[in-house]
């Protein structure tokens, strides 16, 4: 098979999926409604075709499943980009934006919100605070890490370890603080959910999500260039600091933003990218685009799952995708490290 | 910021393919690694940088290639100090291969030999890419490898990848660092002919080298580096002595001339054995 008949069957197979899931996603419930009345539904809003029959299953739909579906698109698309993003900087794909503390600076922004009872955006405050607190912290991690002008990746990697401890420790602390109720907030916040999803939060998510996105495709060639080293780069015409900044920004925003509405969900940043680099190669100019759908279809379907593997029940998430995402990644990196003598 | 900043094509001096340090120094936390060294590789000429471990030869690439601010002096390339050329600029001026390639991730060899045309991007000789990257892979001999993934080549043959990408990026001025350090026989003489035959195009060549026989045998001059200072510039036959590289090598050495082309043959003294 030739490389572009491989990425197309990609694109295609991967595009075909996140329909198909999204579809299935927005029937099944509590209250199940038909796969064709689900597509009619959206054919109707879209122009096409007449309302549903049933109101009850109309407004189910698009007060209840649509927000969800589409929060979960937005942010596994997010996360799988974030994470190639990351890879790509650090030269490394074992890098996650997790690593440079985007995730448990969010974690400490919303924890902090929880146990204050900050109401000073109303339902957006936790959001608020947990997108400010991400920012925040992978701003000094980069600050921290820099010395004359350049950073080295094993020294960000450190200082994200030690500002992730701290977070941690910040956590424990507001779980110490908080009362009853917080405290159930805030685990199920690290735990991370999409039950939460409504309209506003996706219409905030976008733009970001869609900055991220293009930011991250526009710097694709040049990441391929940093793969051959920081040095190399520049000799090839990069500049490297400015290359690192910017994608670290954009890393920033994309996933504080996003975990700031689900909270903390691991592994999707880690698994994508390695995933896509195993079946297409590294290049970023096919792997950025293709993290963002597998992202996508990869929480989308961990979301079915979730609400649907208990009855009467909505599995947090993040347990879901570590619990398979763990072992799957174990997997990975020992089936890649004996085939090419190394980690791919 | 830059990094979105179209590239401007510029037109590239080709005639003035040379790069020159003078009276460069540099000191890391206080200890000297260069001392006002000057040595100037011109147009059409290969130039060894010779010398013992530690000598400062590849803090002097570095300094040419831009890595690396000199405390005192200045590093010129086509006559302009470097800082003055953008990092587009200089990419399409001088390509560098330092000591170490290794990859993040497992790109094919096509791949990154192809990297070396990102500087031409949205420029007229973005048309040539194909065939520059056909010719630089050929160079090396690498042309059956391009499919191959990095990762599954042997060292020597990551390396001829390396050079086949700095040769792709198509430069009057060509920094090598110690090109022929992985490399068997055949190939360090093919890596040398390749560096040769870009002097021959106009361009200009500096080479660092530990087998001095290499650089006598190559080179139209040698620069011979000696704890941070030159100690000697010239044409390979008047500059690699026996008095001389004894001193710097701290090692008796031999020198004598080939006897079929002439040329120099450096050998570390060897006692003969007793029989």
């Amino acid at each position: 098979m030739t490389r572009t008949v491989k990425v197309t069957a990609l694109f295609t197979v991967l595009a075909a999926g996140t329909v198909l899931v999204c579809l299935v996603s927005a029937g099944m419930g509590q209250y199940d409604i038909d796969l064709g009345d689900v597509a009619g539904s959206v054919l109707h809003r879209l122009g096409l075709g007449s309302p549903l029959a049933d109101p009850f299953a109309e407004s189910t739909l698009w007060q209840v499943r649509f927000p969800r579906v589409v929060l979960g698109l937005l942010v596994g698309g997010v996360l799988g980009v974030a994470g190639a993003l990351m890879q790509g900087v650090f030269g490394n794909p074992l890098a996650e934006p997790a690593v440079v503390g985007v995730s448990s600076g969010a974690a400490v922004g919303a924890s902090l919100s929880i146990v204050s009872g900050a109401t000073f955006l109303g339902s957006f405050s936790t959001p608020a605070l947990g997108f400010a607190g991400g920012l925040v912290t992978t701003m000094g991690v980069y600050a921290l890490a820099r010395s004359r002008g350049r950073s080295e990746v094993v020294t960000l990697i450190l200082t994200g370890v030690a500002v992730n401890a701290v977070a941690s420790a910040v956590i424990a602390f507001t779980l110490f603080a908080g009362d009853q109720a917080a405290r159930e907030q805030i685990v199920f916040w690290q735990l991370g959910s999409l039950a939460s999803a409504r309209w506003p939060y996706v219409v905030t998510l976008l733009p970001l999500a869609v900055a991220g996105v293009v930011v991250a495709l526009v710097l694709s060639r040049r990441l391929d260039l940093l793969a051959l080293g920081e040095r190399q780069a520049r000799h090839l015409g990069v500049n490297v600091e400015a290359l690192r900044l910017t994608a670290i920004v954009a890393v920033a925003l994309m996933v504080s933003a996003a975990v700031s509405y689900s909270g903390i969900i691991g592994f999707v940043g880690l698994i994508v990218p390695h995933g896509i680099r195993m079946l297409v190669g590294p290049g970023h100019r096919v792997l950025i685009p293709a993290s963002l759908l597998a992202g996508a279809l990869l929480l989308s379907a961990a979301d079915l799952a979730a609400r649907t593997l208990f009855d009467y029940a909505d599995l947090p998430i993040g347990i879901l995708t570590a619990i398979v995402g763990g072992p799957f990644f174990f997997w990975l990196l020992l089936r890649t490290r004996r085939r090419s003598g190394g980690w791919a | 910021m830059t990094v979105f900043t179209r590239r401007t094509p510029r037109p590239v001096p080709k005639t003035a393919a040379s790069a020159e340090l003078s009276d460069v120094s540099f000191a890391v936390s206080g200890k000297s690694l260069l001392r006002k060294v000057s040595f100037e590789v011109r147009s059409g000429e290969v130039l060894a940088l010779v010398g013992p471990n530690g000598a400062g030869k590849s803090t002097a690439l570095a300094v040419l290639a831009g890595d690396l601010t000199p405390d005192s002096g200045e590093a010129r390339i086509a006559g302009e100090a470097v800082p003055r050329w953008s990092t587009v600029d200089l990419a399409r001026l001088r390509a560098v291969l330092p000591q170490q390639n290794a990859v993040s991730f497992p790109f094919t060899v096509g791949d990154v030999v192809r990297m070396g045309r990102a500087p031409w991007a949205g420029t007229d000789a973005e048309a040539g890419d194909d065939e520059v990257v056909a010719r630089a892979l050929a160079a090396t001999g690498m042309t059956e490898f391009a499919g191959r993934r990095l990762t599954t080549l042997s060292g020597g043959e990551q390396a001829r990848a390396a050079l086949s990408r700095v040769l792709a990026q198509d430069t009057g001025v060509l920094l090598l660092d110690e090109p022929t350090a992985a490399l068997d026989l055949r190939h360090t003489e093919d890596v040398l002919r390749i560096a040769s035959a870009r002097a021959g195009d106009g361009n200009a060549v500096l080479v660092v080298l530990h087998d001095l026989g290499l650089a006598a045998a190559h080179a139209d001059r040698v620069v011979v580096l000696d704890r941070g200072e030159v100690v000697a510039t010239g044409p390979p036959g008047e500059v690699l002595t026996e008095s001389l590289l004894t001193e710097v090598y701290r090692h008796p050495i031999e020198v004598f001339a080939h006897p079929r082309t002439g040329k120099p043959v450096v050998l570390p003294h060897r006692p003969a054995e007793e029989s």
